[in-house]
């Protein structure tokens, strides 16, 4: 069992801030800019610790958009790829090095979901339909704990959204649908659409706020 | 562009909702504004934290070992051991080391004038005509091949010209490839030379905006196209974006 102490600094970096709604945003954390300052510098053990703390949120992503778990791995061995070609890229101004990742392997994932999806045998896929088979959630010790209570915080938020706001919402980040799809999808106006996935982007930040109850960072949640 | 509208936008500006135009003028916008940029950071991680609502699995050890594989061959290929060589030779001399470098600036300062009338003449000339040109030349394999790429950055669509391509022999035919910044492979048309004529013009479909890809290749393959690269590279070329 960890030390109050371990668990601490879990959090610090298993948890990037989200900025509160006047947009005070705090730094992201200093252990993996640390560890892309190595990678920059090519240093292969610094890319493996990235992965060890990153690769299983990157992959239950890109398993959640892809719905294959063979297309996931490629998927997540291009997104630290990448990271080591272009570790020069991040910018730490625009979010953390955990939502940076998460927005490259999103943006891959979606992009081989969406070439699938252009093959007619593809035509039926619906990477809603569960989880492949094979792929046991990870037993790991105090990361399982600290993700599952993170993950509680998410789908807390999420459930305070309106059922109509979440249906946008997760049509267009997981199956990286358009408005117009997502109209026809859900047979709605396209104005609609879009004053909803405002609403529900706007309430899912707020919510996640409230869940921290203050402007959240993961140093302060213990 | 107001900060209000901007504002308004970012939600799906961080989901890649917006136009191509569009998401262009906010980002120009919050390359420029503060305020704007800690409200596009904090809807960067509430879009981030979305990601943990999918169910957590773990991928298996090989993928990691794949990917330190691939670390260790770029590590010990030809490129990777000289740029080494010129460190270690450099390394413990750095006298000759500032020498070397005084040097590279003097020959960086001359070539950088060329270089700037060069990019002023082609700015005016892209001024007349807003398209992307990529140059493609032969290989070792086709030396007399050469071409060109022409599309408009933002679009799906381009025109390949090339010409001194021999014809494939039978069965086969050549295959474009657009090729992503990590080096994955896009079929961008498939085609054939006749004998009759040395020159070909193909209408190129890509899936993304052709900006998007930094080099393209040009590949002999089975008639109808792989889906990946299996042939020899006959041209390439990068775009310059």
């Amino acid at each position: 069992m960890g030390s109050p102490w371990y668990n601490l600094r879990r959090h610090r970096r298993m948890m990037p801030p989200i900025p509160d709604t006047q947009g005070s945003a705090m730094t992201p954390t200093e252990d993996d800019l640390h560890l892309l300052q190595r990678i920059q510098r090519k240093d292969a053990q610094a890319l493996s610790l990235l992965y060890d703390r990153y690769a299983r949120l990157v992959f239950s992503l890109a398993l959640r958009i892809v719905g294959q778990v063979e297309l996931a791995e490629d998927v997540t061995q291009e997104v630290f790829w990448r990271v080591w070609e272009r570790a020069d890229q991040y910018h730490p101004g625009r979010g953390s090095v955990r939502a940076w990742l998460l927005y490259i392997a999103r943006n891959r994932a979606l992009d081989v979901l969406r070439r699938r999806r252009r093959r007619p045998l593809d035509a039926h896929h619906l990477p809603d339909e569960g989880l492949p088979e094979a792929v046991e959630p990870d037993p790991g010790p105090e990361d399982r704990a600290v993700q599952s209570w993170e993950r509680a915080q998410v789908r807390e938020a999420l459930a305070r959204l309106s059922e109509e706001q979440r249906a946008v919402l997760l049509l267009a980040y997981f199956e990286g649908l358009s408005h117009q799809q997502i109209a026809q999808r859900l047979n709605l106006p396209l104005g609609t659409v879009k004053s909803r996935l405002r609403a529900a982007m706007q309430a899912l930040r707020r919510h996640l706020v409230a869940e921290a109850g203050h402007p959240p960072g993961p140093s302060r949640r213990i | 562009m107001q900060c209000e509208h901007v504002r308004l936008q970012l939600p799906e500006y961080v989901l890649g909702l917006l136009a191509p135009e569009a998401s262009q003028r906010v980002a120009s916008h919050l390359a420029e504004c503060p305020r704007c940029a800690s409200e596009h950071r904090a809807y960067m991680e509430t879009t981030a934290a979305l990601a943990l609502a999918a169910p957590p699995v773990i991928p298996r050890p090989q993928v990691k070992e794949a990917l330190m594989a691939r670390l260790n061959q770029q590590a010990t290929s030809p490129t990777s051991r000289i740029r080494s060589w010129f460190v270690r030779l450099l390394a413990p001399s750095p006298r000759w080391a500032l020498a070397g470098l005084a040097l590279v600036t003097l020959l960086l300062f001359f070539s950088n004038l060329t270089l700037w009338s060069r990019l002023q003449r082609l700015e005016r000339a892209q001024k007349t005509a807003p398209f992307q040109v990529v140059v493609l030349q032969g290989t070792e394999r086709l030396p007399q091949a050469e071409g060109v790429l022409l599309f408009e950055p933002s679009n799906h669509y381009a025109v390949l010209v090339v010409r001194n391509l021999p014809p494939p022999e039978a069965g086969r035919a050549y295959q474009l490839w657009l090729i992503r910044p990590d080096g994955q492979r896009v079929s961008g048309a498939v085609f054939s030379v006749a004998p009759s004529s040395p020159w070909v013009t193909v209408i190129v479909e890509s899936p993304e905006p052709l900006d998007r890809f930094p080099a393209f290749g040009i590949t002999l393959e089975p008639s109808g196209g792989s889906p990946r690269p299996t042939g020899p590279k006959v041209m390439g070329g990068s775009a310059d974006f």
